[in-house]
């Protein structure tokens, strides 16, 4: 699944769109009743092992959305829309541009916790070091500059630990299109021609509705006081002409 | 509910473009967040029942850096709450005012967002005990850092005491080493965070991981700090220590002396 699009969905999930209108949810919990304890980390959801913020640099570097909020703040995470792109994302952070390159692991991790320079180590850059260095064994004097890729590879590998990554429950969900409509002798819709390109079957109007209500039909669900029915989604060709 | 925005606009020289500085006042009604039953510290954070006071910038320097601040009004009579909310304000506008300053004078290289915030939520109001919860967000180079904090006031006869973790307990009665044991369980049975995506390198919580705290209706909340038994962007990572099970080693002459 190519995705181009991303949103928060209920209770902390993200979803994902492609072209087709087809979504992926990954799900914060893998059943309600789950504890907290046990699920996913929204760097997994995000597709997102370095937590990056929405900004010009997630979007510059692929980001399809924003998906939950930064404690405390309003702004959001970014979604990208697969872990490679994420993964490539985090990898430009740490080398684009002057900010990191020349540190060295000790001092950058001050630098990537938001500690100004003169002020002490904060418990968070101390847990931070102590991570990198257990999960690589590196010589914390080393610069990042100095790292051969696969070292590179190494530390990526730590902060996506240490960032926190544990996978979860996803759901791919196929949304069919309307691609034709039987009127019942009273020129009232009775039944659909639902799929895509591959399959395609009829279903009554009831069955389509209720697909509609789960996401899994492209159309509107109306309800009225003469009853309910389904319209099309904006833009999209009326019924009568698929009549 | 009222609001009152103010706003203006001034000029830094060439480093700082256009200076929009936003004070708002929300009052919205208080329905005695005393009486709030928060599921979690998050739920605190994330409220609204409550009256604060919130305070913006947004201004350029090496790209554009927004800044905010906000602490609440608690609302009753007496020394405490007017002492608490003097210090809260103090606290956030000093705090305010130097992540301000900081950021005109600083030099760092960086990119994209910058933003720095600073906000004081209530936990708990009882008539002699206030406990404020805290948390501070940085935002930049696209990464965010956050950290939290706990502060606790108890007034005792004329004086107000600023509350740490010891002035609850009998001393000498291993509160700590009972605390350090209960948070481990918790994350270990529950699989938290990094003892079930590193376990190979469980956390080892030490005494000062018990430092951040706030009280509760329900119990003694300990917050721990991001990175510490997890990643940042899933905090905050807590634990609810029920009251009861504090039993033996709450002071029977101190600040939770109510709750045995």
């Amino acid at each position: 699944m190519k995705c181009i699009k991303a949103e928060e969905g209920p209770k902390n999930s993200v979803i994902y769109y492609d072209q087709e209108g087809n979504k992926l949810i990954r799900y914060w919990k893998r059943r309600d009743d789950e504890p907290v304890d046990q699920a996913s980390t929204r760097s997994w959801r995000n597709n997102n092992p370095g937590n990056h913020v929405i900004g010009d640099f997630a979007r510059r570097n692929g980001a399809i959305g924003h998906a939950g909020s930064v404690p405390g703040t309003k702004s959001k995470f970014a979604v990208y829309p697969d872990y490679a792109t994420g993964r490539k994302a985090q990898a430009k952070r740490l080398k684009e541009g002057p900010m990191y390159i020349d540190l060295t692991l000790n001092s950058f991790v001050r630098k990537y916790t938001g500690v100004k320079p003169g002020e002490p180590d904060t418990q968070e850059v101390i847990n931070y070091r102590r991570a990198i260095r257990i999960f690589t064994k590196f010589d914390m004097e080393r610069t990042i500059h100095s790292l051969n890729d696969e070292e590179y590879e190494q530390l990526l590998d730590a902060m996506k630990k240490h960032e926190g990554w544990r996978e979860g429950r996803e759901e791919y969900i196929e949304v069919k299109k309307i691609l034709g409509i039987h009127f019942d002798k009273r020129k009232i819709i009775s039944e659909f021609l639902v799929g895509n390109s591959k399959a395609r079957r009829w279903i009554s109007k009831q069955e389509a509705i209720t697909l509609a209500e789960d996401g899994k039909l492209h159309a509107i669900v109306v309800h009225s006081k003469h009853g309910t029915y389904l319209r099309p989604e904006y833009h999209n060709t009326p019924f009568k002409r698929l009549g | 509910m009222s609001s009152t925005t103010m706003k203006l606009r001034f000029f830094h020289g060439e480093a700082i473009g256009v200076l929009k500085l936003f004070w708002v006042i929300c009052l919205i009604p208080l329905t005695g967040f005393a009486e709030q039953k928060w599921a979690s510290f998050e739920e605190m954070m994330n409220s609204s029942s409550y009256e604060k006071v919130t305070k913006e910038i947004s201004f350029e320097t090496r790209g554009p850096v927004q800044v905010s601040c906000s602490y609440p009004i608690l609302f009753g009579k007496g020394e405490l709450v007017e002492y608490v909310n003097q210090d809260l304000k103090v606290k956030a506008e000093n705090q305010f005012d130097k992540f301000v300053e900081d950021e005109k004078l600083s030099d760092e290289e960086w990119e994209d967002e910058c933003s720095l915030s600073y906000a004081l939520f209530p936990a708990y109001q009882v008539s002699n005990l206030i406990s404020i919860g805290g948390c501070w967000s940085y935002i930049r180079n696209s990464h965010s850092s956050t950290s939290y904090e706990g502060k606790n006031y108890w007034q005792r006869g004329d004086s107000i005491i600023k509350l740490f973790l010891d002035d609850l307990f009998i001393k000498g009665s291993g509160y700590r080493s009972f605390m350090l044991q209960y948070c481990e369980n918790y994350f270990k049975s529950s699989g938290y965070g990094y003892y079930s995506s590193l376990p190979e390198f469980p956390p080892q919580l030490e005494s000062h991981d018990l430092d951040i705290f706030v009280l509760t209706d329900k119990g003694l909340m300990i917050i721990f700090r991001a990175y510490r038994v997890g990643g940042s962007a899933d905090g905050p990572d807590t634990v609810l220590i029920p009251y009861a099970e504090l039993k033996e080693f709450i002071d029977p002459l101190g600040p939770l002396k109510e709750k045995l």
